[in-house]
């Protein structure tokens, strides 16, 4: 067991393989031993951080990430598939605010399926639309004037998938 | 064939280059995430370490407080408040750029392109890194547009961003003009002109002076570039890893060797097909760039055998050595070295058309280099089973092996061989003459086989495409196979195997007389334009969309033939996997036309017979209830077999004795009808298969055996069988009427009766 202490000083008792979903976690037990006794984890609040061990709960028996020669395969059908499995899914079924959140724990933690899947939930967004169409869904200003959005697009015509 | 061959090789080569550099981007992604560590602190450095000009991009970044104003406008616009908090904002542009490698289409990222100048940065470099210029010079030719622009009235500086460059979509269409305009680039690190032969050194030069940080540069078949070019690329040492040079025949030793002696630390060269690279620069090569690890020198026939001895000894990275019609390669090259396990990272050996390797050469290559994976001995035409005898020692290392032209290898060789090497993904025994079916019914039964060459095995049958069709649950990985001229290949065989492997992506049938029809050829590649007439008119090889098109054809055909006469006899390949075929090819070398001429001759009788249409809307009422569905249709396929060969003979002019024997036939099925009648239809039990039974089982002459009711048998299930066996009986007979007649063709008589009693026999044991 380990404890995890949220930014709002909330603690959470883990279970040493549910906490070593985290690659950084991981290490830092490594380093500082089995019994780590606290440890903190500055800038995630607790709402986030319980939804992220409750990830890393879920997935702690899967197969840990391979980093190495077979990287490169996987990766690219990564890439090529949007697809996310059901639980995954209605797991990030979860406001703007929390989905980024979670990304950015999982960056952060080091926690790679979870920000995999993060990503691919936040590029499923914007598949398929335009860009005020993107602006909407994200709630984003177009800070171009018309003159620079209109220099882009020239610019940029060779890539414009027709 | 060869041709052809290359091109395939060519061709996944070029995948697989397409899958290093998505690979590659995604590390690279990795970085970027990784260096993003912290997200506390990485929202502060925004514009991101990835764009290394960013500091530079005027308008972008002093536009930042003009911001509000188009934001107000927007909202207005909207009736929705653009929210300068929103959660999106969190996102530091490192993460974001890790979001849009994940987006599948290039055109979404394109819309990034357009958000905001916060995604704008994120994104530009992942639009410009790789520029992807498909098959269309517009693209290019727009491109070059903008980056002809002054670099200050660009958004960024776009030249800049663009890192590789591969202009291979368009080699047609390239020119020295358009190359030139990318010369304003100066931080490109790979390049890829292959193929684009028009270019020469009046772009090139200029090009690669311009870019001193390049790493790997692919000028193959650029036939035109002389030494001017490859000195082009010594501001480059430090960086310059790779060279492709294929077929640059202007190439001579001095630049090779002024190349070796800058560029140390050069890990892949291809030379090969460049005749004025001899020894000397061969030499400096091995002698001055120890990192070396693919050399390829192939088809320069003025270097000596010593070169690959040399680079064997010097190079201990070497993992990939080509020496191909290098003839001066022979067997004390490789003698020389002590029987002991030495190159340890040598996967990849070629030594096409080396004739004087013997059996002794590559016995001492496979102990000096135990863990090859990719072995070329094609036209080495001293190898015999002896050297598969020493390749047996690599066991699942193997995964490659080109044996074309050892004329000298036999079925027991190639059975060892499975045996020994479980993986084997790729195997060419092209022209090896002895080898027979039974050689590809064990290469069939390799479970990672993705690619078989039998080109001109002119022994091989139907029986070996069957065996191809049926790998027990393995059929899927096969990709690319190669039957030109193996003149025995019937269609219904090939069908089969089109619809048993999905991922087939290739399928050569140059030269085979059932495939010499003009509905295929338009599925077919083009052939290739160095060839004579004559190959032209024989060229056969369906790659990619082809195939798949063939195989929809083939099964509209099928179809269109009710799905058996098609090939005579237990045609299945239209109905998918996992069913017979076992029976299949049968009429030998009868057209296509002609067996669907004879199918609807014998459609027309059966409607003669069953004037109302078949009982019960097809083949319930021919006495067969409880027998399995594919059975029944064997069954009826048999008689209605016998049924076109008397209608051909009727044609011939046999009619009077045509109508008797039609009368009995006519007879026989009236029988069962009227039977069928009395008894009625689909009583329950007989939904069940019946349970084992006596059914016939034909002895060798094929005497008719009549079937006795068994007891235990459901009364309506023995019926059936019963009345299936008389049915049987009768296509025994017809058969014996027409066996010995000197008007009809005695082999396809005789082809008739074996499947005839192969089924009784098949018959007998699946009940």
């Amino acid at each position: 067991m380990v404890t995890l202490v949220s930014s709002d000083g909330v603690s959470f008792n883990v279970d040493q393989k549910v906490a070593s979903r985290s690659a950084l976690i991981k290490n830092m037990m490594e380093d500082i031993g089995e019994d780590a006794g606290e440890i903190p984890v500055p800038n995630v609040s607790s709402n986030v951080l319980k939804k992220v061990i409750e990830y890393c709960t879920y997935h702690k028996d899967d197969p840990l990430p391979q980093s190495g020669e077979d990287e490169g395969t996987s990766a690219a059908d990564k890439k090529k598939s949007t697809v996310i499995d059901d639980w995954d899914y209605n797991f990030l079924q979860v406001d703007q605010e929390m989905l980024f959140e979670i990304i950015l724990t999982a960056n952060y933690l080091d926690i790679k399926p979870l920000l995999d899947v993060g990503c691919k939930t936040v590029a499923n967004m914007i598949k398929g639309k335009t860009p005020e169409e993107i602006r909407r869904t994200f709630n984003i200003a177009n800070d171009f004037t018309p003159e620079e959005e209109a220099q882009i697009r020239r610019e940029n015509e060779w890539a414009e998938d027709r | 064939m060869y041709s052809d061959d290359v091109a395939s090789v060519t061709s996944s080569d070029n995948e697989q280059v397409e899958n290093d550099s998505i690979r590659r981007a995604l590390r690279r992604s990795a970085l970027l995430r990784s260096a993003s560590s912290r997200h506390g602190s990485s929202a502060v450095n925004r514009s991101g370490a990835s764009s290394p000009t960013s500091s530079s991009s005027n308008s972008i970044q002093s536009a930042e407080t003009d911001s509000d104003i188009d934001m107000d406008e927007v909202a207005e616009a909207d009736g929705v408040e653009p929210d300068k908090d929103a959660p999106v904002h969190q996102l530091p542009s490192e993460l974001l750029t890790v979001i849009f490698t994940m987006l599948p289409e290039r055109r979404d990222v394109h819309s990034c392109l357009l958000v905001s100048k916060t995604w704008f940065m994120s994104c530009v470099d992942l639009v410009w890194f790789r520029p992807h210029l498909p098959k269309d010079l517009t693209r290019l030719q727009q491109l070059l547009r903008t980056l002809k622009q002054p670099v200050s009235s660009q958004t960024v500086p776009y030249s800049t961003y663009i890192r590789r460059l591969n202009l291979t979509n368009l080699t047609g269409e390239m020119t020295d003009e358009l190359l030139s305009g990318v010369a304003v680039c100066t931080r490109l690190e790979r390049l890829t002109l292959a193929n684009c032969t028009a270019l020469s050194d009046a772009s090139l030069v200029p090009v690669l002076q311009q870019n001193s940080g390049l790493q790997s540069v692919d000028v193959t078949n650029v036939s035109h570039i002389t030494d001017a070019t490859i000195k082009a690329l010594l501001p480059s040492k430090r960086r310059l890893q790779g060279l492709y040079a294929t077929g640059c025949a202007n190439i001579t030793n001095a630049a090779i060797v002024a190349l070796a002696t800058e560029c140390r630390l050069l890990k892949r060269i291809k030379v090969n097909s460049c005749p004025n690279v001899e020894d000397e620069a061969a030499m400096a090569l091995v002698d001055n760039c120890p990192q070396l690890v693919e050399l390829d020198l192939h088809e320069n026939s003025a270097l000596s055998g010593s070169v690959a001895t040399e680079a064997l000894r010097k190079l201990p990275n070497l993992r990939e050595l080509r020496v191909g019609q290098v003839t001066g390669v022979n067997d004390a090259c490789f003698l020389g070295f002590p029987a002991r396990p030495q190159f340890d990272r040598l996967r990849i050996i070629d030594l096409t058309a080396c004739n004087a390797i013997t059996d002794a050469a590559v016995d001492r290559l496979v102990t000096c280099a135990p863990k090859l994976r990719h072995v070329v001995l094609a036209k080495c035409t001293r190898v015999t089973d002896r050297s598969i005898r020493s390749l047996l020692r690599l066991g699942k290392s193997l995964h490659y092996l080109h044996l074309g032209h050892c004329a000298s290898i036999t079925d027991a060789g190639i059975a060892q061989l499975v045996r020994a090497c479980q993986r084997i993904q790729y195997i060419d025994v092209a022209n090896c003459s002895q080898l027979t079916d039974a050689a590809v019914e064990d290469l069939a039964s390799l479970t990672k086989l993705r690619r078989i060459g039998l080109v001109k095995c002119v022994n091989i049958t139907d029986a070996a495409i069957y065996a191809l069709a049926s790998r027990s649950g393995f059929e899927a990985s096969l990709e690319r196979v190669h039957l030109s001229y193996c003149a025995g290949i019937s269609i219904p065989a090939v069908l089969r195997l089109v619809n048993v492997c999905p991922r087939l992506s290739h399928l050569s049938l140059t030269g085979v007389t059932a495939f010499l029809r003009s509905d295929f050829r338009q599925f077919c590649r083009e052939p290739p334009p160095e060839f004579t007439q004559h190959h032209q008119a024989l060229f056969c090889v369906f790659s990619g969309d082809g195939v798949k098109r063939l195989r929809t054809h083939l099964n509209q055909l099928a179809e269109a033939d009710m799905g058996y006469l098609l090939g005579g006899g237990g045609f299945a390949g239209g109905l998918g996997p996992g069913i017979g075929g076992g029976l299949g090819g049968g009429v030998g070398t009868a057209t296509l036309e002609e067996l669907i001429a004879a199918q609807r001759r014998v459609r027309h009788i059966v409607n003669e017979v069953f004037p109302d249409g078949r009982p019960h809307g097809g083949l319930d009422g021919l006495g067969m209830d409880g027998i399995d569905p594919l059975a029944q249709l064997e069954h009826v396929h048999h008689i209605e077999r016998v049924m076109a060969r008397l209608e051909m003979e009727r044609q011939e002019g046999l009619e009077q004795r045509h109508q008797q024997e039609q009368r009995q036939l006519r007879e026989g099925f009236r029988q069962a009808d009227q039977r069928q009648l009395r008894e009625g239809f689909g009583q329950p039990e007989i939904q069940q298969p019946g349970p084992p039974t006596a059914l016939p089982v034909l002895p060798e002459g094929g005497v008719p055996v009549v079937a006795q009711p068994v007891a235990g048998i459901p009364p309506a299930a023995a019926r059936g069988l019963e009345r299936q066996t008389q049915q049987y009986n009768e296509a025994l007979q017809q058969l014996q009427m027409l066996e010995g007649r000197p008007e009809v063709d005695q082999q396809l008589v005789a082809e008739l009766r074996r499947q005839v009693e192969q089924h009784g026999r098949e018959m007998g044991q699946g009940e």
